[in-house]
């Protein structure tokens, strides 16, 4: 909102400096984000909060500099003409939920014409558009205090009537801005006997709006619904000077006097020869609402010591009547209580803590003190929960392990082959019913979208060496329609392994896995397995679930061509997810010593050759199994295919570490283990030793 | 005689200092104490010398030998030390190896970095769901429907009552409903709100919120708190003001500024002028929100407050624009490490 210093002046006779001012008001939440000085003016851009109407219009604002400042307002002087005995405007409010009030005051003989200079000054420093000396004034009115006016153009209304009603299913408007709007029952309108002549505080009609040729006026002051008006200009694309006050309310109170200024005004510029008395329908006899302010209570919230008659002081200042009120409360401990009564100008004040609030922004923030002593007392030694504690580490790791990690969007465009790959029906994909693109269509389904995302952006900078982690989440309906979301540790490799300039070897899937292995080792979380299956959106040629104790918790692997195709990315891109909980509930940072074996341990290597069926869980499986608890390491070291192994078969090495708890192993006892094992693998697996 | 020894020596002396190699040194042994060497070539023409001059010359080129000698000995030793000779020679110009260095996300960093001032004034870390209802996001947080305060709200819904949470704010609220005060709590998490993306908003940016709540938390426990984080966050010269404002769930409110650190609150680019930057949101809580979750308002005060993880990340970092944090280039990432 725009706001001219020098014109506030006319209300409040400060002293303060432009920018001294523009200082004290930003202090007390009338925030002054601009200043533009113009011909020797001092434009305010101002930022008024949603709570705050009567900040919407020069008066309120000087009732501020008032209480700010301790001084007195300027009375505005206006001098209502002697009005006719008869031709009083005939009002009927059909809706009295949507119009509370309405004042109309007919204005006879006007003579419409440019505004003189002063005024048309005035409007533009307020931001607005000249019009014509009547429209102007109405304008004119709404800034100086807040109550938006309308002129109508009262020849042009059918039976000389006004009705406050809502408008009916397929009624139209043709409003002043010269576009045509269809109507129906949630839009309140003013009508004449006939037709719509005004979208209630939303924008007047053309047909009835007020020109050269006008003669007679009829002005509107009134008071319409906030909710109504508000979802009225939503629902026809509008805001206005008009529908933005109403939204927040205006002033029920000030209806009449409003109409009546703008009557003075409008008589004497446009040379009126006579005006009616208002006719003014709706509610009678506003009161001021009353609350209780215990002093008390303000010091116990804002932990200051501020005496009763400071508090009376400060409310006062603003405009409000302040009566103390003793030992009559009982409620209200102690004798320090305000009976507080509230104009109609600041509906905004309806409890106790709307007056702290203002004692304590007039006070000064500023002039609180900072504590600490209390609060201190609490929560000491709180400790970082244990998922955070593991979630730490999860990082830790990882970075270590050299990736990086990323944030991505959770929201994106959908993906209808992913949804097909993972059979999601589309009615089961977390679309979002408002999106602002197709950018922030759905709700992942999982964090492999956003993984590969990154992948692509990098790779079209040139930049593709990429291992990236994301601790994030992927969203779902559960089985009962309620859409869902869960913790997932997303980890994606491609590119090269090490970014060294003397080595240069590119990742796959093993080293994945490495890090997967490295993570979980950090984490002590044991009793995982990866089972070999094939799993959607991923190359069945490489990809595995990971099971901790039998229970399924993620997958991981190589995704899929045809996917990567969709993301324009050439290499291979490795995946894995996997859920946080059970992250979080099998991880056991706890660690425990246990006894350094107390015999050492001899190794034999055995080299075979098997069909590529025969797995390295199957192998090892069976060595253990042979051995029982004297083969204590089972580890494959070298893998082959090609030339000198037949077609179909691998060849492959193991390194078999025995020992015994209770005694040092002796070579034959070695060896006959050895010759077990070999037996058994060629028994079981139709193995060829080596 | 005497001056070709001279010469010989003078030569030999320089050439052996000149040998880069032990190649060239062997050749130099070759070429002057050989069989068929320099030296020994004198050495053969002493028999045809005058008897008289043949001891003084004779010495003279023993000593020359002896010279000689001496000095491939001492350049071989001298050439055995220069590593370039060294089998293991490294070239400690190249690059290191370094191990594997992963960054961690600015954004991730700074809500720990935040996080971590909290824990240590005893806060405790919660976090809540991001798909929320109009009861938790709205509704419970005296945010009322159909009012102008929605409008700094807006959101993104999903079907049956159901949208993306448009501020940390409801986890306050699934907190109080089953906790009993005092405590201190602090809420890092995501949020969503219908802006389109350029390089100062997202549709979706990380917060920061806080609770307090207890038998007479106070406005000055606010301040306190408040200041306490900010200097130690932004540095124990930083100056912080709280203004005035209006949020729907507390009350008073207050925007807090703190002195730009860019240009020590003189004004500048980043603080437009003003010398400060606004940072967070704060306030008591108002007693409809106690309300809400059946606490006695009479009892319980407390104080809640807000910031943008973006926004202070931007700031402490210097980045002017919001999109480097989603777009995740391992350029960017990688100078957080």
């Amino acid at each position: 909102m725009k706001v001219s210093y020098n014109w506030l002046k006319e209300y409040v006779n400060f002293n303060a400096k432009p920018k001294d001012l523009a200082d004290k008001l930003t202090m007390a939440g009338l925030e002054v984000k601009g200043i533009d000085e113009k011909n020797g003016d001092f434009i305010y851009e101002m930022e008024v909060t949603s709570n705050r109407p009567d900040w919407l219009c020069l008066s309120g604002i000087a009732r501020e500099i008032q209480a700010l400042y301790g001084l007195k307002l300027k009375p505005v002087k206006s001098s209502l003409p002697k009005p006719a005995k008869s031709g009083k405007p005939s009002i009927s409010i059909e809706d009295k939920k949507g119009c509370l009030r309405y004042a109309g005051i007919l204005i006879d003989g006007v003579q419409v014409s440019a505004s003189p200079e002063r005024l048309a000054r005035k409007l533009e420093s307020a931001g607005m558009r000249q019009v014509n000396n009547i429209v102007d004034i109405t304008n004119f009115c709404m800034i100086e205090s807040g109550q938006p006016l309308h002129a109508f153009d009262y020849d042009k209304l059918e039976g000389g009537k006004i009705i406050v009603r809502r408008a009916r299913k397929g009624e139209g408007i043709t409003t002043i801005d010269g576009i045509k709007r269809q109507l129906d029952e949630d839009i309140l309108v003013i009508a004449d006997a006939k037709r719509p002549v005004a979208i209630a505080g939303i924008m007047g009609g053309r047909d009835t709006e007020v020109g050269l040729s006008t003669k007679k006026v009829l002005l509107e002051s009134a008071y319409f619904d906030p909710v109504l008006i508000r979802r009225g200009a939503r629902k026809l694309g509008v805001s206005t000077e008009a529908s933005y006050r109403f939204e927040r309310n205006v002033d029920l109170g000030g209806c009449l006097a409003a109409a009546q200024r703008a009557t003075s005004l409008i008589f004497e510029s446009a040379k009126a020869k006579s005006v009616s008395k208002p006719c003014d329908a709706g509610v009678k006899g506003i009161k001021d609402v009353r609350i209780t302010l215990r002093v008390s209570r303000t010091n116990r919230v804002l932990g200051t010591d501020i005496p009763a008659s400071k508090c009376s002081l400060i409310l006062k200042s603003l405009g409000l009547n302040v009566r103390a009120k003793g030992k009559v409360l009982s409620g209200a401990k102690g004798k320090n209580a305000l009976m507080v009564s509230v104009p109609s100008f600041r509906r905004d004040l309806k409890e106790e803590v709307d007056l702290i609030e203002e004692i304590s922004r007039i006070y000064g923030f500023e002039r609180i003190p900072e504590t600490l002593s209390r609060i201190q007392l609490w929560g000491k030694g709180t400790q970082k929960s244990r998922d955070r504690v593991i979630e730490d580490a999860v990082r830790e790791t990882l970075t270590g392990e050299g990736l990086n990690e990323v944030v991505t969007y959770a929201l994106r465009c959908k993906d209808p082959y992913i949804q097909q790959a993972l059979s999601i029906a589309d009615s089961q994909a977390l679309k979002v019913q408002n999106p602002l693109s197709s950018e922030s269509e759905a709700l992942r389904p999982v964090m492999m979208c956003g993984m590969l995302d990154v992948v692509a952006y990098n790779l079209n900078r040139k930049v593709s060496d990429i291992k990236i982690f994301e601790l994030g989440k992927s969203y779902f309906y559960k089985g009962d329609g309620t859409p869902s979301e869960r913790g997932v540790l997303a980890i994606a490799l491609c590119g090269m392994k090490e970014k060294d300039w003397h080595r240069k070897e590119a990742v796959d899937v093993f080293d994945l896995k490495g890090i997967i292995e490295a993570l979980f080792s950090k984490l002590g979380i044991t009793g995982y397995e990866f089972e070999v299956k094939p799993i959607p959106l991923l190359s069945p040629a490489a990809s595995a679930i990971v099971k901790i104790n039998g229970k399924e918790m993620g997958a991981l692997g190589k995704v899929d061509r045809a996917l990567l195709d969709r993301y324009d990315i050439k290499g291979s891109v490795f995946v894995s997810e996997l859920a946080l909980e059970s992250i979080y509930s099998r991880a056991k940072l706890e660690r425990k010593f246990s006894e350094l074996p107390r015999y050492p341990s001899s190794a034999r290597d055995i080299s075979l050759i098997v069909e590529d069926k025969i797995s390295n869980k199957d192998i090892a499986g069976m060595i253990k199994e042979t051995c029982g608890e004297l083969a204590v390491n089972v580890s494959p070291f070298d893998l082959y295919r090609g030339e000198q192994v037949p077609e179909g078969c691998k060849s492959i090495l193991y390194s078999v570490e025995y020992r015994a708890p209770d005694r040092t192993l002796t070579d034959e006892e070695v060896s006959s283990l050895d010759r077990k094992v070999r037996e058994v693998l060629v028994q079981k697996f139709n193995a060829k030793i080596r | 005689m005497l001056d070709k020894i001279n010469a010989l020596g003078a030569e030999a002396s320089n050439e052996i200092k000149s040998a880069g190699d032990s190649k060239a040194l062997d050749d130099l042994r070759i070429r002057y104490l050989g069989r068929k060497g320099l030296v020994t070539e004198l050495l053969g023409q002493i028999a045809t010398l005058p008897a008289e001059e043949k001891p003084r010359l004779g010495k003279e080129l023993n000593a020359l030998k002896a010279n000689i000698d001496g000095a491939l000995k001492e350049r071989q030793a001298e050439l055995a030390r220069s590593p370039v000779m060294l089998k293991d020679f490294a070239d400690l110009t190249l690059p290191g190896f370094r191990p594997p260095a992963g960054s961690r996300h600015p954004l991730t960093k700074t809500i720990d970095d935040i996080c971590s001032i909290f824990l240590g004034m005893g806060f405790k870390i919660v976090e809540g769901p991001e798909i929320e209802t109009e009861f938790y996001n709205f509704e419970a947080l005296n945010i009322a429907l159909d009012h102008p305060s929605r409008d700094a709200f807006d959101t993104f819904y999903i079907k049956n009552q159901y949208m993306l949470r448009s501020h940390t704010s409801p986890v306050q609220v699934r907190f109080m409903e089953t906790e009993k005060p005092p405590f201190k709590i602090i809420v890092p998490g995501k949020v969503y709100r219908p802006d389109a993306v350029d390089a100062s908003h997202s549709f979706m940016f990380h917060q920061i919120e806080g609770l307090v709540a207890g038998d007479d938390v106070t406005f000055a426990d606010l301040k306190g708190a408040l200041s306490v984080f900010i200097k130690n966050y932004f540095g124990e010269d930083a100056k912080v003001r709280f203004r005035p404002h209006y949020f729907p769930f507390t009350e008073p409110s207050a925007e807090v500024d703190v002195s730009c650190f860019i240009c020590g609150g003189k004004g500048c680019s980043v603080c437009g002028k003003k010398g400060w930057l606004e940072i967070l949101g704060c306030g008591m809580v108002h007693p409809n929100v106690f309300k809400a979750v059946k606490y006695n308002p009479e009892k319980v005060t407390g104080f809640a407050f807000g910031m943008g993880v973006e926004r202070i990340a931007m700031l402490k970092y210097g980045i002017n624009d919001m999109r480097l944090f989603f777009e995740n280039d391992m350029r960017f990432l990688e100078q957080f490490r």
